[in-house]
């Protein structure tokens, strides 16, 4: 077990069910739910992840994305370090909403928050005609406002943990003394281990 | 009473579903008349505040009897409900708040307090800390346009800070007053009372439809949760929050708007808009909060949080049912099961905090003690049992508690850790105390030694774990054992309870072992084991003597000590005894002394006898009663032997012993040694050794010719001593003369039977050489002799007895006789030998008479011619 761990607090936003929950549940549990209930103000989880010499703790705030509860949101990004802003890859109207919170971030949250943007539900694209927001669109829009991005499927599993690893790569690590380094990140030939059974992932891929 | 409650009966059915909390009736009949607002317990009193302002003081006169003492109304004029008791039992006072006035009533009569006036436009209060020193409470009180931090005496009220913070609905301040967690307005905020700055952090409500009451209250130390929703029949969230009005945990979503939320540990109770339910959510760290019980009740009931616990009793027949020490191998005694259950009973002291109350009664509502909820024996309980048992315990009920729960946990680890190695071990003697190791013993399968209790709660599922075999799980179950021995004496020494009996029984298992592998060192084991030891190493007597007496050596228990030598080595015993002949125990009798020394001398060498000695002189013994308290004759007669006998009776002992000894010696003998004798007797060879010798040379290697020798000799000389003259026992049993032959020197025996008697016998045997041996100058002997060796018509003996004889032979005359009695048969030259030397003999005997008489014959001339001489 490392003894460097550090904290990252993470809140994840969007639309009302575009797959928040499934996509942490897919992280930390590495499971999927089907017609799993509407969130109602947020859940709360954790999930350590090792990574070289260091373990990153992610307290994930995982947000209700129903309209009733749009006023509690900064509750939860207040100090977060990082966010996901997940929109459903079929439903254009969820990707008005996470251009929405994406700038709402910008404006309320911390500075340095890293922001990723994530379409889920890769999984309904048998084809191209499925996709309503198109990649081409959202890749834009993360380099716009220098955002990581991905597509993922929480029912697959695919990509869920990359999201996590980049972000984690991408936020300064605590030394031990307590200070931030960038030196202490993965690098390409270090270890990262999920501490998953069936990891999937692939920790050299970006889906930048 | 009004007609309301008569047409509808009320139900004081709860109706609880399986969890962790309780309910049980502390009084189950109030007034209905009343809705019943409010509730404290102090001592032995409950107060009771209803929304019409009456106010009921309860007393429990015996345990669980509880009597309505009195019933005021706080409000003489005009009924106003009770909002609210608070209690400041250092002071004996109380605070109650009945729409917005709040009066100080003296406890536990609770009774108005005169003289100190109410205090107007209060809408809630918050009781902060009790300083010792001024015995005065510090609290908050809210009204709309102020906060007031108030001290409180039993005399008096006394403001003492005032904040200029409006419009407060509810608040609860942090743990150092400097700041509120408050509903103002409509808003959740946090107020820093120094700076009397207002940060709004979310709505009570959702919508400005419709308003909820704001509800604040302690989440843990230093956390708060709070309701916020729609409407009061909607589902609404509960959030926790920090002092900094920081979300900490996931959201508490609560089934409809509740009127009251309590924090019990991890447990939120919400009573639901209605007041028919009350729904309990566990908060678990990575999971959302979940719904784990209900309670109902179709009478509308309230549910407070009491600001100081009572005893309840609702748990006390599980507990001590749990608790409660049973043999786990023991005898049971019943009055030990209730001296247990009375001990149990005293400690057990289940706090409860809870209160369920209205138109049905007054009820406790309790969390079950953690050990009566643990259902699973999988290892899944095992942090969960970690996480209690190294929480601090206080009470002496926490402490059993917290025993049972250690003790619960090391069989649990017992039973799931792959190997039964050291860390287990270690595991265990952490929880040395309350975990008794013989149980550890136990489960592997082992004896153990010593009374072993163990809760009756475990007593199950302990032999469950016995039944498993758990020793397979050992890879060197004897190097386990060995680590345990060596840490319990290293670190637990002088705590351990009952520690004879516990290194009993390991080394019970060291020595089981070590007999197994034929090896014992003593030096092993403990000082204590060691009559166990010997014990068990008696039945292997034989192999293990040395061990045993080892220990008995170092037990200093001679009895069992000389009994173990006295079964393996005689000899090793008398010596032994000389060696310590000063510790002998009084219990060590002269009779087993003579036994002892009886059997020594059974199977005897001469060190034995030499000890023996020694053993009789060093216990400076009465030899002639110790001889005559020898049963055994062998022994007796050994002894006499060797120590002299002096007394007639003695030696008349040795005497009768020595005869029949040499009777029964003498016949096997003779039955033995009836061929050597015919072939000594046929055989003619004239230069065989004599009979004597014969005998010696066919029998020596015989017992009972060495007996015979042996005894007999002794029998003579007891016999000279005894003047025995005539009828000796050897001419008796000895016809043959053999006996005599073999024992007696021939000179003895000669002059016993005579002569011609002897002569006769060693004839009869043709012993040659001793007939020879025999002869006298005696014409008529050698006569005699010649007969008998003639009548053999052996030519060769006849000659060569003569011609070893001539010598003999001197007169004419019986050479004469000799000559006439030789057969002529006998050729001249077979007799040349003896003849010769007898005819030269004669010869030059004829010759020396001629010079002799021719000398004479010259001497007597000689003297004539001198005779002549002189006459002339």
């Amino acid at each position: 077990m490392n003894s460097n761990v550090t904290s990252i607090k993470l809140v994840l936003l969007g639309e009302a069910a575009v797959g928040k929950s499934s996509i942490v549940l897919r992280f930390v549990s590495n499971d999927f739910a089907e017609n799993k209930e509407p969130t109602i103000g947020a859940a709360f989880l954790t999930q350590r992840v090792n990574m070289a010499d260091h373990t990153i703790k992610f307290e994930i705030w995982d947000t209700a994305g129903q309209e009733r509860f749009a006023s509690l949101a900064p509750m939860y990004y207040r100090n977060a370090q990082a966010a996901l802003v997940v929109y459903d890859v079929t439903k254009p109207q969820s990707f008005i909403k996470a251009r929405h919170w994406v700038k709402e971030l910008h404006e309320q949250a911390s500075k340095g928050i890293v922001i990723a943007l994530v379409g889920n539900k890769m999984d309904l694209l048998e084809s191209e005609e499925d996709r309503k927001v198109a990649k081409e669109e959202a890749e834009k829009l993360s380099q716009e406002e220098n955002l990581l991005f991905f597509e993922t499927s929480a029912k697959t599993g695919d990509n869920v943990n990359e999201v996590f690893l980049a972000i984690g790569e991408k936020i300064p690590l605590k030394k031990s003394d307590g200070s931030n380094t960038d030196g202490l990140r993965g690098t390409e030939d270090g270890r990262i281990d999920l501490n998953k059974p069936d990891d999937t992932s692939n920790p050299n891929s970006c889906g930048c | 009473m009004n007609d309301d409650t008569k047409e509808k009966p009320i139900s004081t059915a709860f109706e609880v579903t399986d969890g962790l909390y309780a309910v049980s009736p502390l009084i189950e009949n109030v007034p209905h008349e009343y809705e019943y607002s409010c509730i404290e317990y102090y001592g032995q009193h409950i107060y009771l505040g209803s929304t019409s302002g009456a106010l009921l003081h309860y007393y429990e006169l015996d345990v669980g009897n509880f009597t309505l003492i009195s019933e005021v109304n706080f409000n003489e004029d005009r009924p106003t409900g009770i909002d609210g008791i608070t209690l400041l039992p250092k002071i004996d006072r109380a605070l109650v708040l009945s729409e917005g006035r709040l009066k100080m009533f003296l406890l536990p009569e609770f009774a108005p307090a005169s003289n100190i006036p109410s205090i107007m436009n209060i809408t809630e209060l918050s009781l902060l800390e009790f300083c010792e020193k001024t015995q005065c409470y510090s609290c908050f009180l809210y009204t709309k346009n102020l906060v007031k931090r108030v001290s409180i005496t039993s005399k008096e009220i006394k403001v003492e800070q005032k904040y200029n913070i409006k419009r407060i609905r509810k608040a609860i301040p942090s743990k150092d007053a400097k700041l509120l967690m408050a509903a103002v307005d409509n808003s959740y905020s946090i107020i820093h009372l120094e700076n009397e700055l207002v940060t709004p952090l979310f709505k009570v409500s959702e919508t400005d439809d419709e308003e909820l009451s704001p509800i604040v209250t302690n989440f843990g130390k230093s956390e708060y949760i709070v309701t916020c929703g729609i409407s009061n029949d909607q589902n609404c969230m509960g959030l926790i929050l920090n002092d900094d009005g920081e979300i900490t945990h996931g959201t508490v979503v609560i089934e409809n708007y509740p009127l009251t939320v309590i924090v019990d540990n991890l447990y939120v109770l919400s009573e639901l808009h209605g007041s028919k339910c009350l729904q309990i959510h566990l908060i678990k760290e990575n999971n959302d909060p979940v719904v784990i019980q209900n309670v109902r009740n179709q009478t509308p009931f309230h549910i407070t949080k009491l600001q100081t616990p009572f005893i309840t009793r609702q748990f006390n027949k599980e507990l001590i049912e749990k608790l409660r020490y049973v043999p786990l191998i023991a005898e049971e005694l019943q009055f030990r099961e209730e001296q247990e259950k009375a001990y149990v009973a005293r400690q057990i002291a289940v706090e409860c905090h809870m209160i369920i109350y209205g138109k049905c009664g007054i009820y406790s509502l309790c969390r079950k003690p953690f050990l009566l909820t643990i259902s699973s024996y999988g290892e899944d309980t095992l942090p969960i049992l970690k996480s209690f048992i190294t929480e601090e315990s206080q009470s002496n009920y926490q402490l059993l508690q917290k025993s049972y729960l250690q003790f619960l946990y090391v069989l649990l680890l017992t039973l799931h850790m792959e190997h039964i190695d050291k860390d287990l071990i270690d595991a265990w003697l952490k929880y040395i105390d309350v975990a008794d190791i013989r149980v550890l013993i136990y489960l592997l399968g082992f004896d153990i030694y010593g009374d072993l209790w163990i809760p009756n709660g475990l007593l199950a599922f302990s032999k469950k774990l016995h039944s498993l075999k758990l020793v397979h799980k050992c890879n060197d179950v004897l190097n386990i054992i060995q680590y345990l021995k060596f840490q319990l004496k290293e670190t637990c020494s002088d705590s351990l309870k009952d520690s004879a009996n516990v290194y009993l029984s390991l080394d019970l298992i060291l020595l089981r072992d070590n007999i197994a592998k034929g090896s014992s060192n003593v030096d092993e084991y403990e000082a204590t084991s060691y009559q166990e030891i010997a014990k068990e190493l008696s039945k292997h007597k034989k192999e293990h003597s040395e061990t045993l007496i080892a220990i008995y050596e170092k037990t200093k228990e001679v009895t069992p000590l000389l009994e173990i030598l006295r079964q393996t080595d005689q000899k090793r015993l008398i010596n032994y005894l000389n060696t310590h002949f000063q510790e002998l125990p009084d219990t060590y009798s002269k009779e087993m002394l003579t036994d002892d020394i009886s059997s020594a001398l059974k199977d005897y060498n001469d060190d034995t006898v030499s000890d023996v000695l020694q053993l009789i002189n060093n216990l400076n013994l009465d030899v002639k009663r110790l001889i005559s308290s020898i049963e055994d004759p062998d022994t007796k007669v050994l002894l006499l032997e060797k120590l002299g006998a002096s007394s007639t009776q003695d030696l008349t002992f040795l005497y009768e012993y020595y005869k029949a000894k040499l009777t029964v010696l003498n016949s096997k003998l003779i039955e033995s040694s009836n061929l050597p004798i015919t072939e000594y007797i046929t055989n003619m060879t004239y230069n065989k050794s004599p009979f004597k010798e014969y005998l010696k040379n066919k029998l020596g290697e015989k017992k009972e010719y060495e007996g015979c020798f042996d005894v007999g000799t002794k029998l003579l000389k007891i016999e000279k001593a005894l003047n025995i003259k005539e009828g000796s026992i050897i001419d008796d049993i000895d016809a043959s003369f053999v006996l005599r032959i073999m024992i007696t020197d021939i000179s003895v025996l000669k002059e016993k039977i005579g002569f011609e008697k002897l002569l006769d016998i060693y004839l009869s045997r043709n012993d040659f050489a001793t007939v020879e041996s025999l002869l006298q100058a005696n014409d008529k002997v050698v006569l005699k002799v010649i007969d008998h060796y003639l009548s053999l018509n052996n030519t060769r003996v006849i000659s060569q007895f003569l011609n070893k004889n001539t010598c003999c032979i001197n007169d004419s005359g019986l050479l004469i006789e000799i000559l006439e009695k030789i057969p002529p048969t006998i050729q001249i030259s077979v007799l040349s030998g003896f003849l010769f030397p007898l005819l030269r003999r004669k010869d030059e005997s004829t010759y020396n008479l001629q010079i002799k008489k021719g000398i004479l014959r010259h001497r007597t001339q000689n003297i004539n011619n001198i005779e002549r001489c002189l006459e002339l």
